[in-house]
């Protein structure tokens, strides 16, 4: 694998990334390690994803790719609260033409894991035009974003309604032979009919929980900080969040499940995985611990499995469900 | 924190026909080539260069779009937000330099002269369309007088109204054959900076560029600009030689706010 210079980790977190004790699966996808970049952060540019590899990630997921360029939404897209990011990109990418381009270069590249295509649209049909497209742009695995919660008429909308969750699941799987997997909105009442409609429409697993509805209002200016308004909450704040969603998901169906929200650290990726997630996504924690984060997550997780005296990562799996019927 | 902090504008010039400098105050230190996000409330919010980064900091522009536009229409006592400095500044290690600046790119070159290392010889390049058009000029001239500062001024205008005829490149590329420069610091327009890595290529002499791309967070986690593989907010904006080199996009195309490259 290409990459910059500078850009080789130090032998110990490079011992760490590729450490046996975290190699896994996730469904058909192998997994040198269980910390995936999460879709949105840094997965614009096929260059930009290498490098995240470079960094020690065990998979990436790319930014959500739709069938036409997209500008999104005016700045400020992007602003930090307590606790975590507020962010209303609105769906910005280049459209799936180009982005063919982009996962070409990362192909090239031999990456050591799985590129795992995100795609949003409107209906069952763009949904799995999109999916042929990513499929034959080389992606491993499907995400489907189904639950962004600062554009209208995509994302959460679509997201909310478990016939419809069901309808796109099943087109996009009938429409490609690699896994599809379905990232889940917080912003329901109840998760689990959600993630029950996709499984039922054949998702070959899931990803919980996409950011949270939330705004920031600059008081002396007396106005929301955001252009959009109100954005999407990620980082530390909504972690207990992510937990009980896939605490409750793993507790009701048997699908692998990327666990995603607040994690930036190897305790708070446990949680996840004890919670039941058979991997994990990490974005915000990028903006405290810089590009290397993927890589000091992985060393913190597996320094705990060692001393804790675990064989490998996926024994701690769903720990915390206790006895399972 | 990565938020805006609100500001009031203490000064507004019109440095010259074309450029308008706005300054408020703004603690946080920073470094000559680090950049600040600039919230225009209810129009943009984009990165500016600082031409002064003491506590008083100041930003210029011309009007290229609505945000610069906003930000050329700023009246002393508007509230915009500020947040940052971020990415990597100029680092001055050398003692025999030239800076060279087009247009708004002059803005990080007036700290740099200005807060060089004691014992820095510069050859100060300022170019620009017209004469009048040549900013920051006065200050420069006056620099050299009142300040003692070890600076040889060089212009170069596109209609030959002052200095050089043409553009400021072809005053790098004669110093460079002259022989005895140690390092090159270049902003500006991009085919300017292009030009001056190409002879710095030409002439083995370290160069350090401030590249300019369509940026959202400022810290490094959104890839909206993204340069070859290198993030312009924290691998940047300023790149030293062995960086531009690798840059496929240096000089050619720059991505758009979809993430689509556009020529440049």
């Amino acid at each position: 694998m290409h990459t910059l210079p500078g850009d080789e980790l130090p032998d110990e977190l490079a011992g760490a990334v590729a450490d046996p004790l975290l190699a896994t699966t996730l469904g058909r996808l192998r997994l040198r390690n269980p910390i995936i970049l999460a879709s949105g952060f840094l997965g614009e540019t096929g260059q930009s994803l290498v490098r995240c590899f470079a960094h020690g990630c065990g998979g990436v997921v790319t930014k959500s790719i739709g069938t036409l360029p997209r500008l999104g939404h005016a700045n400020p897209t992007v602003v930090e609260v307590d606790g975590g990011l507020l962010n209303a990109i609105g769906l910005a990418n280049p459209g799936m033409e180009h982005y063919r381009s982009e996962l070409a270069a990362v192909r090239d590249a031999q990456v050591p894991g799985p590129i795992i295509g995100s795609i949003f649209g409107a209906d069952p049909q763009e949904f799995s035009q999109l999916a042929k497209g990513m499929a034959a742009a080389g992606a491993d695995a499907l995400e489907l974003n189904l639950s962004c919660p600062h554009v209208k008429g995509v994302g959460t909308e679509v997201g909310s309604d478990p016939r419809l969750v069901e309808q796109i699941t099943a087109a996009t799987t009938a429409a490609v032979s690699i896994p599809v997997f379905v990232k889940l909105s917080p912003n329901i009442a109840d998760i689990l009919p959600i993630a029950a409609a996709a499984v039922d429409g054949g998702a070959a697993g899931l990803t919980a929980i996409n950011t949270v509805r939330g705004m920031a209002i600059d008081v002396r200016l007396r106005r929301p900080i955001l252009s959009h308004g109100q954005g999407g909450l990620s980082g530390p704040a909504i972690r207990p969040v992510g937990v009980a969603a896939v605490f409750r998901i793993a507790s009701h169906l048997q699908v692998p499940i990327m666990g995603v929200g607040g994690i930036s650290c190897g305790a708070d990726a446990l949680e996840y995985l004890m919670a039941g997630a058979h991997a994990v996504q990490v974005g915000t924690a990028l903006m405290d611990r810089g590009p290397l984060a993927f890589a000091h997550i992985a060393t913190e997780l597996r320094d705990f499995l060692r001393v804790e005296g675990f064989g490998k990562v996926s024994e701690v799996i769903g720990l915390a469900q206790g006895e399972r019927p | 924190m990565h938020a805006p902090t609100i500001v009031e504008v203490v000064a507004v010039e019109r440095s010259t026909p074309i450029h308008t400098t706005v300054s408020f105050d703004y603690p946080a230190p920073a470094l000559p080539g680090q950049f600040v996000m600039v919230w225009l409330p209810g129009v943009d919010e984009i990165p500016m260069s600082l031409s002064r980064t003491g506590v008083r900091k100041a930003m210029v522009a011309r009007v290229r779009g609505d945000a610069t536009a906003a930000l050329c229409a700023l009246q002393v006592g508007d509230r915009i937000g500020i947040r940052g400095p971020y990415g990597r500044p100029f680092a001055v290690t050398r003692r025999r330099n030239v800076a060279v600046g087009g247009g708004t790119g002059m803005a990080p070159l007036l700290p740099l002269v200005r807060h060089g290392p004691p014992g820095t010889h510069w050859d100060l390049i300022v170019g620009g369309a017209t004469k009048a058009e040549l900013l920051y000029l006065d200050w420069a001239a006056a620099a050299v007088s009142d300040e003692g500062l070890d600076v040889t001024l060089h212009t170069a205008t596109e209609d030959g109204s002052a200095g050089t005829r043409g553009y400021p490149t072809a005053i790098v590329e004669a110093l460079l054959a002259k022989g005895g420069i140690d390092e090159v610091f270049a902003c500006g327009p991009e085919l300017l900076m292009f030009g001056a890595f190409q002879s710095c290529e030409r002439h083995d002499v370290p160069l350090q560029a401030s590249m300019e791309r369509f940026m959202k967070c400022g810290f490094g986690i959104c890839d909206a600009c993204a340069l070859s593989g290198y993030l312009t907010c924290l691998d940047g904006p300023v790149f030293d030689r062995p960086a531009l080199r690798l840059m496929q996009e240096f000089g050619h195309s720059q991505r758009n706010a979809a993430g689509l490259p556009q020529g440049i």
